[in-house]
Order: C-alpha cells, then structure tokens, then sequence
C-alpha cells in the first residue's frame, strides 16, 4: 500500500515557445502511515508535483500510481485528500458543517457517517463542535485554514497531502495542526506535508524529499537531511555547523532545539543538562 | 496560453517608435478599408500592406501566427457555415446541403478580413506596450465630453487597464479554486449544481477581496482619479504625421 | 514623524481592532511590529498613511493630521506601504510601468518619471527586470518590484506589511537585504512582520495583542522581559537556546539574540 511516482516527468504548455519543464524524471515513494516532508524553494515543482499525486495532472512520461490504481480517475481522489494553499479560499458553506461536509458527501458518503466524520475531523483539529451552525467567513484566519483542513480529513482519506499548511498560522494554530497530522499518521494514515520552511518539521518528519528546479536532489531522514546541509535547512544547524567548523564535537545530524541544546551543554560540560 | 496573445515584443524598429495615437488612426484606417474591400485582389493588397509593415517592424511573423492560431479554429467554423448555408451554384452536395461557389468565395473573403484584422491588431500590440495604448487612447479621448458623464479620460484608460490585469488574475485563482474542489471529490458532471456553487461562491469573494486590494494598494500609491501624468509622454513629431499620411495614401491607392 | 495618540479604531462591523494605542515614530528610525494574526498590526500601520481613519483619538504625519483628506496625498507620498500579496498590488504590465504608477499619480513630467524609475530599481538590483511582467517573477523579486514602485515616490519612510510572510528564506534574505539598504540609505522604515528572528536589529520592537501595544523597547529587552508566547508569537530560535543555555548554568554576558552572538558566547565558554 502506497504512493509510487516512477520517473516522472512534466512540461507545461508542450510544443509552445513557453514551454517549460516543471519536473524532470522524480522517483518517489510514499509508504503507509509515513510523515513524509517535501522541501524546496518556491517555483522548484512541489506545487506541480503534488497534483500529480490525485491524478489533477498527468505527467508528459512516467506513471504514478496509488495502492496500484492509476492516480487519474475518481476513486483515488478519495484515497489521497489534497489540501492547496491558501485553504480559506475554497470555502464555500452557508455553515463550517455543510463546508466540512462537502468533500465526504461527494465521495458518497450520508448521514449519520457523515456527521460523525465532519464532527470527528473537527475535533482532531481542536474545534469545537459549537462551530457547526455557524458561517465559515465569520471566523478568524487561523480558524478558517482549520475548518479547511477538516474539510479534508473529514473524507478520511487513506493519504493526506497539505501544501504549505504553517505558513501564516499562529503558534497555538501550529501546534494543534501539527500534533492532529502526529496522530494521523500514528494511525495509520500517511502525512505528505509540502513546505519551504522546515523547521517546524523536521521533528516530526520521518523522510525527507528536498526538490531543486524540478529535480529529486536528496531523500532521506531529516538526520540525513541536515547532514546534507541545503541552503534551506533551519538555522539552528547552522549554528551546529559552525560550532563543528570552529573544532566543537557536536553532532552533525542533530536538529530541533532540545537536540542542538543537549549537544551544546555536552560539549561544554554544563550542569543541569539533562533538566530541558 | 493568453501570454502569447496580442503579446507586447520590446524592439526598437520604426514602428515601435511611432506614436501610439498614429498607430491607432492607421489601425482605424486599415480596419475600415478591410471591411470596404470586397475582392481577392483587394485583400492581396492589404496583405502587401502588412508584410510591408511587419518587415518594418523587425517582429517575427512567428509571433503573429501565435497571436492568431488560436482563433483558426473560429475562423475555419466561419468558413465552412458560408460555403454551406450561401445560395448559389452548387459544387458538390453533402448531408442535405449545397455547397455553393458563391459560398466559398464570400466564405474566403470574410475569415481573411477577421483574418487581417487580427494581424494588424496583434501588430500593433507587439510594438507598443499596453500602457501607451492606453496613454495613445487616453489622449485621443480628451477631447470628448466625458467629463458630462461623470468620468474622465483618466478613469476610462484606467478602467481599461485594470481589465487587462485581472483576467490573468483571476482566471489563475479559478483554476487555483477548481483543483482544490475537484481534489474534495467535485466532480462536474454529476453534480453541475455542486459544480456551480462550489466555485462561483468562492469566486465572487476572491474577486471583491482582491478588487479591494488593489483599490488599497492604488490608493496607497496617491492614485486619486483625475490626472495623472504618464512615464511616457507621447509627442507628435513631423516624422508621426508623415508616417501617417503616407500610410493613408497607400491604403487609399491599393485597396 | 509619525505620531499616533489615543488611537482607537472599530471596524465597519463594529468590533473592536485598536485600543488606546500611542506612539511616536522619529526619523531614520527602524521600528518591527509584531503580533499574531488579528492582533491589529496592520490596522496600525494602515493609520500611518491615511488607508484607515481613526475612529477616536489622531494620528499625524509630518505634523499633518490624517482626519483632513487633503493632506492624504502629501502623508501618502512621505509614508509609502509595501503589501503582503504581491500579486494584488500589481497595476503595471511591465516591471517598468508598475513602478511608475506612483510618480504617475503625482503628476511628474515624463522625463523625471523616467529618472525616479532608473534609480529606485537600481536601489533594487532589477534594472535587468524592466520589461518583464510582474506576474511572471518569483516572490521575492515580485517584492523588490513593489518596493521600487514605493521608492519611486521618494517615500520618508516606507511600511513593510508583512511582505517576508510568503517568501522562501532565501528569498526571504534577499528582500531583507533590501529592507536593510533602504533604511540605511536614512529612509524611516517600519516592518510588519510575525517572525521574531526579522527583528534582531531593529533599533525597536513593538508586540502588539488584542489591539493594544504590550512592549515597546529594544529587541533584546523584549525579549528578556515578556513571555512572548502567550501572544501568540514564538521567540528567535536563537533566544530560546540561550535562555535554555542560561538557565542551564551558562551565563553569559548577555542574551545572545543571533547566530554569531551565541556562537561568540560558546566560544568564550570553552
């Protein structure tokens, strides 16, 4: 049971003078119940990828494939619930219910399912079920990116892929977001999450794929990762970095601050490590 | 796809030079004269006309045919509705209707005056910016009395301006839109009434947001209505005037 | 040359976006406001240049009250606004002809139009751009058009409103850079942002919660003094090892609040 993307390639606007390459030959796999992290620069093909990944666009060559299935075709867009950018924009809804409701009702799904998925999916994300009744638009940002989301996880799909999901989002927003994707996966569904800032996710990540002007350029741990030391890792490996450079024994794949804390109070032999 | 449509081409030639108000006129002569020409040999001489201008122009005939190719389609409809649906002596008969001589020829002529008029439109947006066009327009409007109907000559080259941005604005934000809805399981043609509520909701709110944004950011930038000035100032030079009249000459002389 | 007293202000819908807000902006001053979503920082900022009125309480540019509408143009030409979206502030088709729409406005005679667009995009480092289409650049450079099209207006001081929030950290760097340069060049600059790090050397930070301004003072004050979490906004990375370092036993002279600050104080240490 998985994602495969086997040698795929895509241009846009083919046998046109703007025809560009978006991706050039990416081969990749996405596993069951895996948190999985696509990193790169804007415009590096992330956005073009993941829309192969439910079949909104085709490759020019290669294949990709869900559990078997071809991902074009309506069958996968259940099994693989994408969420765009700027998630508020798609909300519709005389009510968060009827919005959050939208995605599962197509997939065929009726009540009384449906109202348990949409209430379930609204509380994993830490909403309150008072919400239902009311008009999405008259919540804040934060909430109505959540309310987004639910839409669809509320469809249960078997993988979920978010583009960009933090950007934007308060810290308390962040981190009900981040812990509900944690326990997702922890149940078995896969988590793909797309960004360009990777801070925030290296800690929760199991693999790493990073993207560089349409190519594959390193998969791998998020140790493995920041071993790899992309221009676009966190600073806090910076400073690892160069703490090594300057003859510290640091640890060259530590990331998240309790790591880099725990290396540097090593190194140094400070008291109380092991307190933080 | 709508990039390359009456697409601007930086260049230096004479005709990128001229004024964009003589290239207006000469467009307004051309058209009027396409549609006055009602034989082959008339169309051929436009059809010198343009080569004439295009080899002064240094564009490359490539680009036209991009700007044009997307309505061959269109035109090739037109084509064939005239050579069917005209009385006439027919040529050949097929599922009940008469293909007629007179068919073709009014057919022929009418997609190569939609044909030409194409040409020298997207001529004439691939040597001047679409801001000089607008400046050109603006300056030839000045003269009526708009200000009796409430607008100025100002607001109407803005209005069309900010037209010309938002399609490519919001046709992105509605494919944008359109796969986040196909993506929860809108599928179009078993529930067009999802399909149309789902979208136009959205739609309509990303419009009015953005129309305010822009709004705030023109505001923002001491945009008041009334007079602006132009980073370009276009000024009728004896060179402009001649181009003018000679270009009317020979539009007169040869069609 | 900003100075904003007793400022309170509702939106149409009646609820509440700023309340009681003072303060006082000098010259060559650059000032970070941060907050989390809603919590009135851009509402302030659309007060310096007259986009939002108050609704009690003044606010005055250059010693012009914003409530008299015209002055608008004179507080709108000293106090130019960089936007988050870049896309939705675009009006020209060419990177040239979007710069210009300011000077435009003002009514300069083509010639200098010409001469403020040559140098606010050399500023800028995009002379190379000119004729391209706004739409087709990346982000940041999207960012560096918009701030030209502010420049061009020879602006006292120039808003950034979030303008890093959707920018990768390269590109992110990059328009830092040219936010440095400006203010630099003596330019007043005010920047509107969430991300703590963007505020090191700010000569002050502001953190605005609910409407109402919480701490005004050096960068490296607040963040010694204020649990800035419960606003919603998280510290610098760097910070936060620092305070962990520091509780951890490790005194160091200060709190480092960069890289090269707290690389400095490990050294020290060993």
């Amino acid at each position: 049971m998985s994602i495969e993307v086997k040698d795929v390639t895509f241009r846009y606007a083919p046998g046109t003078p703007l025809e560009t390459t978006a991706l050039e030959g990416i081969s990749l796999s996405i596993n069951k119940g895996e948190f999985v992290l696509i990193s790169g620069a804007i415009g590096s093909g992330k956005s073009t990828l993941i829309r192969h990944l439910n079949g909104l666009l085709r490759p020019s060559s290669g294949q990709v494939t869900v559990d078997g299935i071809a991902a074009h075709g309506k069958k996968v867009k259940a099994k693989v619930g994408v969420l765009f950018q700027f998630p508020h924009q798609q909300l519709f809804g005389r009510t968060v219910f009827e919005d959050v409701a939208f995605g599962p009702g197509n997939f065929g799904l009726r009540n009384p399912e449906l109202e348990k998925h949409v209430h379930d999916a609204l509380e994993m994300l830490g909403l309150s079920q008072g919400i239902c009744p009311i008009s999405p638009f008259s919540l804040s940002g934060g909430q109505k990116r959540l309310v987004a989301i639910a839409g669809v996880l509320a469809s249960r799909p078997d993988y979920i892929v978010l583009d960009e999901p933090l950007s934007g989002l308060d810290v308390g927003h962040k981190k009900s977001l981040l812990s509900a994707l944690q326990l997702l996966s922890s149940k078995g569904t896969s988590v793909v999450v797309v960004s360009h800032q990777v801070s925030d996710l290296l800690s929760v990540a199991q693999r790493v794929f990073l993207l560089d002007r349409g190519s594959l350029v390193f998969s791998g741990t998020p140790a493995e990762y920041v071993r790899h030391s992309p221009p676009s890792m966190p600073e806090i490996n910076f400073l690892m970095k160069e703490l090594r450079s300057r003859g510290f024994d640091v640890r060259d794949d530590a990331f998240g601050i309790d790591d880099a804390f725990s290396e540097i109070t090593r190194v140094l032999g400070l008291k109380g490590a092991v307190e933080e | 796809m709508n990039t390359l449509l009456f697409r601007y081409v930086p260049g230096n030639s004479f005709l990128h030079r001229l004024d964009p108000r003589v290239k207006i006129t000469g467009m307004m002569i051309v058209s009027i004269s396409i549609f006055m020409s009602s034989s082959l040999r008339q169309l051929a001489s436009v059809a010198l006309i343009f080569f004439l201008l295009l080899l002064v122009s240094s564009i490359s005939p490539k680009i036209i045919f991009d700007a044009v190719r997307p309505m061959l389609l269109f035109l090739a409809v037109i084509l064939i509705l005239q050579f069917f649906l005209m009385d006439g002596e027919p040529v050949f008969y097929i599922m009940g209707h008469d293909a007629t001589y007179e068919g073709l020829r009014h057919g022929v002529l009418l997609t190569l005056r939609f044909l030409f008029l194409l040409m020298f439109a997207s001529l004439l947006t691939a040597t001047t910016t679409p801001s000089l066009v607008t400046v050109g327009m603006e300056r030839m409007l000045r003269p009526l009395p708009l200000r009796k109907l409430g607008i100025s000559s100002f607001d109407l080259a803005t209005m069309v301006f900010l037209s010309l941005h938002f399609v490519p604005f919001l046709y992105g934000s509605f494919s944008h839109l359109r796969d986040a809805q196909i993506s929860r399981g809108l599928d179009m043609r078993r529930n067009p009434f999802g399909a149309v509520y789902s979208l136009s909701v959205p739609m309509v709110r990303i419009a009015i947001t953005s129309a305010e944004e822009v709004a705030v950011a023109m505001e923002s930038r001491c945009y008041q209505g009334g007079h602006r000035s132009s980073l370009h100032a276009p000024v009728l030079q004896k060179k402009d005037l001649a181009a003018l009249l000679a270009f009317s000459i020979l539009v007169l002389a040869l069609v | 040359m900003i100075d904003i007293r007793k400022l309170r202000y509702n939106y149409p819908d009646g609820t509440l976006a700023l309340d009681s807000v003072d303060l006082h902006i000098g010259r060559g001053e650059f000032l970070v406001i941060a907050g989390r979503n809603g919590s009135g920082k851009s509402s302030l900022v659309r007060h310096m240049n007259a986009l939002l009125l108050p609704s009690e309480g003044f606010v005055s540019v250059n010693g012009l009250c914003t409530s008299q509408k015209k002055h608008h143009p004179d507080i709108r030409r000293a106090v130019g606004m960089v936007f988050q979206e870049p896309d939705s502030q675009f009006i020209g088709m060419t990177v040239e002809e979007d710069i210009a729409f300011g000077p435009e406005n003002l009514g300069l005679p083509s010639s200098r139009i010409r001469e403020l667009v040559d140098m606010s995009m050399t500023t800028l480092g995009i002379s190379g751009l000119r004729y391209l289409s706004p739409r087709s650049l990346s982000g940041g450079q999207k960012q560096k058009v918009a701030t030209a099209g502010v420049l061009a207006m020879e602006p006292e001081c120039v808003i950034f409103d979030e303008v890093t929030s959707m920018l990768d950290p390269l590109s992110r760097q990059e328009v830092l850079g040219a936010i440095r340069r400006i203010h630099a060049g003596g330019t007043t600059v005010i920047h509107v942002t969430h991300r703590l790090e963007e505020a090191v050397d700010a000569d002050r930070l502001v953190i605005m919660d609910s409407g109402r301004i919480v701490a005004d003072d050096l960068p490296r004050n607040v963040f010694m003094e204020h649990d800035l979490e419960g606003y919603g906004i998280e510290m610098p990375v760097m910070v936060t090892l620092s305070k962990m370092l520091a509780r951890a036993g490790f005194s160091g002279r200060r709190l480092a609040l960069t890289k090269e600050e707290l690389l400095e104080d490990i050294c020290q240490l060993r």
